[in-house]
């Protein structure tokens, strides 16, 4: 009502642009305070234990100065868990993102029948709880499961392959389970955008007798690079902070041999372990924040758009 | 309007603090006279629940206690018991009294969170003497066993039946069996088709090891916490491992792509399995099962097996500690103890109580109950999680053979030091 009384003076109080501000920050307020106790607070109280020995249960700090992020970086089981992390992420990312692409750029395609169910079925993976996918994938692939007793009827080895407790094996296994279960929600964000993509791009192109490869790729990819920085971004995040699904699957130990160890799982461990190591664990979170940030501007940087802005 | 609900706030602090003190004079007048009227004090605890007969027999406890002492109940329900009652005791907010796994109890102790118990007032020497003995330390007593499990070597009576192998041909020593595997396998795979029964599930977990390692002076953590796998004794006994896997007619339950023995066992995929009393209702219930359970195969001699048991701990810092002991006490005591061993089918730690509700006219359950004359209490310092972990984590690989046993031992040694060391 108030809205409507247009004063010729300039506006005071909780209108006018002045007060639009002020209104704006009142209703960003909540979110704020909210952030600043369950983030903020905990990422520096994060920080501050980093630097200090601690036992939470009697909550005695002890200051050790740098010594928790030296150990990080002299500790062979961090440096494992760390190449298993990266090589992980370098291996699903790209993966993730090209099959995302083009699943979603051969749904878009017009003349496809049932696109809705294919959709559909495609989505449902993202629906599953990652906890019970893991145990899914485990039933797949234990030494008497469907995988085993298809490939060896198909007469590829004759003793099945035990690809959950073998090192070479395990790691590859949540890859292929991690992709599976995150295409789908990127497939949805890149049909979203090609829902947008004006059909007159494709037909110019028709016209000049460009083939499919060519239409996607001169056309639909770099329409899609501001789509394709978001997935990429997301995905390096969530690959790097990959920890339930190594969890359940090596029962907490990162086992077989370390092969499944993460940092998120090594953090954990540390942390939540019958040990007064929150300090270390602490350092850990760290040096994988700064890790994941930098990864995440220089994949930015070369895929070559201008970011989220 | 406004002026209405200002005056309920303000009757509502008058009545809540007029509560408060009834309260403090109450809890005087019991305190005082040690009696066991506890009328209008709460006390918390904090449990887990492992299966919905649990939380019956923990409503029945709870319903006698309220109505022998006057006093209210309050469960604090834990789901992943060992992240979040560390985040409790460091946010001072831990319940009065609370489950804890006798592997986990050196660490409380060591943590100083646990209050010492009257032994005479928790009835101590009626328990089974191996399970009381876990909570004590330096002749104090600082938890008391709620219940108390078993292993035993579970038989699939139909898969015996189909190949045609009698129960009691079932060889009873490690060595027997490693001898005879191989050819009951020969016989589940004519049976049934290759690879699609197993003989035998076996368990890297130390949980499960340790008693084998443990045999013959072996001594896998040494005094002051330290992992010690790859020490000569400890990789002996491993052999015994090393040559059950060598027979090919053994998997753990994960190889066969199930959580847990009980599992796989249920499901057909293994004819015998070394599982707990836990998994009996399951078995019977959910799976239907036709069973046996056997005592555990000895090893060197002897029968060996492990014992995991729960206690109740009371918290330091509680601020009803009388009340806290006197729930202890009463959910141990003989009736306590009967109400819940009677609605979960667990077996109880106090050898009055087995009497009492005739556990042993069962014959399977009678095999769990006498194993604890046999087995060893997991237990073994503040650094057994911790050395745990990397076990699981090294032991897959040398039995595979892929890696000798002393290299993967060595590792896990390494590993596991390495993060206690980051404890000091």
């Amino acid at each position: 009502m108030e809205m409507q009384k247009k004063s010729p003076k300039p506006a005071r109080g909780l209108n006018g642009k002045h007060g639009q501000i002020w209104q704006a920050y009142i209703f960003l307020a909540p979110a704020f305070v909210i952030a600043a106790v369950f983030f903020i607070a905990a990422i520096v109280f994060a920080l501050f234990m980093s630097f200090n020995h601690v036992n939470m249960i009697s909550q005695q700090f002890e200051f050790s100065g740098l010594k928790n992020y030296i150990d990080v970086f002299q500790d062979d089981v961090a440096m494992t868990a760390l190449k298993n992390t990266a090589i992980f992420s370098a291996i699903v990312v790209p993966m993730q993102t090209i099959i995302a692409l083009l699943i979603a750029y051969a749904l878009s395609t017009r003349g496809i029948k049932g696109k809705k169910l294919f959709r559909l079925v495609y989505f449902l993976p993202t629906l599953t709880s990652s906890a019970a996918l893991t145990l899914i994938f485990m039933f797949i692939f234990n030494v008497t499961g469907p995988l085993n007793n298809f490939l060896i009827s198909m007469g590829l080895y004759q003793h099945p392959v035990n690809f959950l407790q073998n090192p070479a094996y395990s790691l590859k296994v949540i890859m292929v389970m991690n992709i599976w279960s995150t295409v789908p929600n990127y497939m949805t964000v890149y049909l979203a955008s090609l829902v947008d993509l004006p059909e007159s791009f494709y037909e110019a192109a028709e016209i000049d007798g460009a083939s499919a490869w060519q239409k996607l790729r001169y056309i639909t990819i770099p329409y899609l690079r501001p789509i394709t920085t978001y997935v990429l971004l997301t995905g390096i995040i969530g690959t790097f902070q990959m920890f339930d699904q190594a969890y359940i699957f090596s029962n907490g130990s990162g086992g077989p041999d370390n092969s499944t160890l993460t940092i998120a799982l090594m953090v954990y461990q540390y942390a939540f372990g019958s040990m007064n190591t929150m300090g270390y664990a602490c350092a850990l979170a760290v040096v994988l924040t700064i890790i994941i940030f930098v990864v995440s501007r220089l994949t930015e940087r070369l895929n070559g758009s201008e970011g989220l802005r | 309007m406004k002026k209405w609900i200002k005056g309920l706030g303000v009757t509502s602090v008058l009545a809540l603090s007029v509560g408060l003190l009834a309260a403090c004079g109450s809890s005087k007048s019991s305190s005082s006279t040690k009696t066991t009227n506890f009328k209008g004090q709460t006390v918390k605890v904090g449990i887990w629940y492992g299966s919905d007969q649990e939380r019956e027999g923990i409503n029945k406890i709870i319903k006698g206690f309220e109505k022998k002492t006057g006093a209210k109940v309050q469960t604090k329900v834990y789901t992943n018991f060992n992240t979040q009652i560390q985040a409790d005791l460091s946010g001072h907010t831990a319940p009065d009294v609370f489950y804890m796994d006798s592997s986990m109890y050196p660490w409380f102790k060591k943590q100083g969170v646990l209050a010492k118990l009257d032994k005479k007032q928790m009835q101590s020497s009626k328990f089974y003497p191996n399970l009381i003995k876990a909570f004590e330390t330096k002749g104090g007593l600082y938890g008391v066993p709620k219940d108390n499990s078993t292993l035993g070597l579970l038989v699939n009576k139909k898969i015996m039946k189909k190949t045609g192998v009698k129960v009691s041909s079932i060889p009873q020593s490690y060595n027997g069996l490693i001898k005879w595997l191989p050819g009951f396998q020969a016989k589940l795979d004519k049976a049934y088709g290759k690879n699609k029964v197993k003989a035998m599930t076996y368990d890297q977990d130390m949980a499960r090891n340790y008693t084998i390692m443990a045999t013959n002076g072996g001594q896998p953590l040494t005094n002051d916490g330290k992992a010690n796998l790859a020490s000569s004794k400890v990789l002996d006994n491993m052999k015994l491992y090393q040559n059950l896997v060598k027979t090919g007619a053994v998997a753990t339950a994960k190889e066969l792509g199930s959580g847990d023995n009980g599992t796989a066992f249920g499901t057909g995929k293994v004819a015998l399995t070394e599982e707990g009393n836990w998994t009996y209702n399951v078995q019977k219930k959910q799976y239907k099962t036709d069973f046996e359970v056997l005592p555990m195969p000895s090893y060197e001699g002897k029968r060996r097996g492990m014992i995991f048991t729960v206690g109740w701990g009371e918290y330091a810092a509680s601020k009803v500690k009388p009340l806290a002991s006197a729930w202890i006490a009463y959910a141990t005591s003989k009736e306590g103890m009967s109400k819940w061993v009677k609605s979960t089918g667990t077996m109880p730690s106090r050898s009055d109580v087995a009497k009492d509700v005739n556990l042993t006219k069962d014959s399977n359950m009678k095999t769990w109950l006498n194993a604890t004359n046999y087995s060893t209490v997991w237990q073994d310092g503040t650094t057994l999680t911790t050395v745990n972990t990397s076990y699981q984590n090294f032991v897959a690989k040398a039995l595979e053979g892929k890696e000798s046993m002393k290299a993967a031992m060595t590792s896990a040694d390494k590993q596991a030091n390495a993060a206690i060391e980051k404890a000091h």
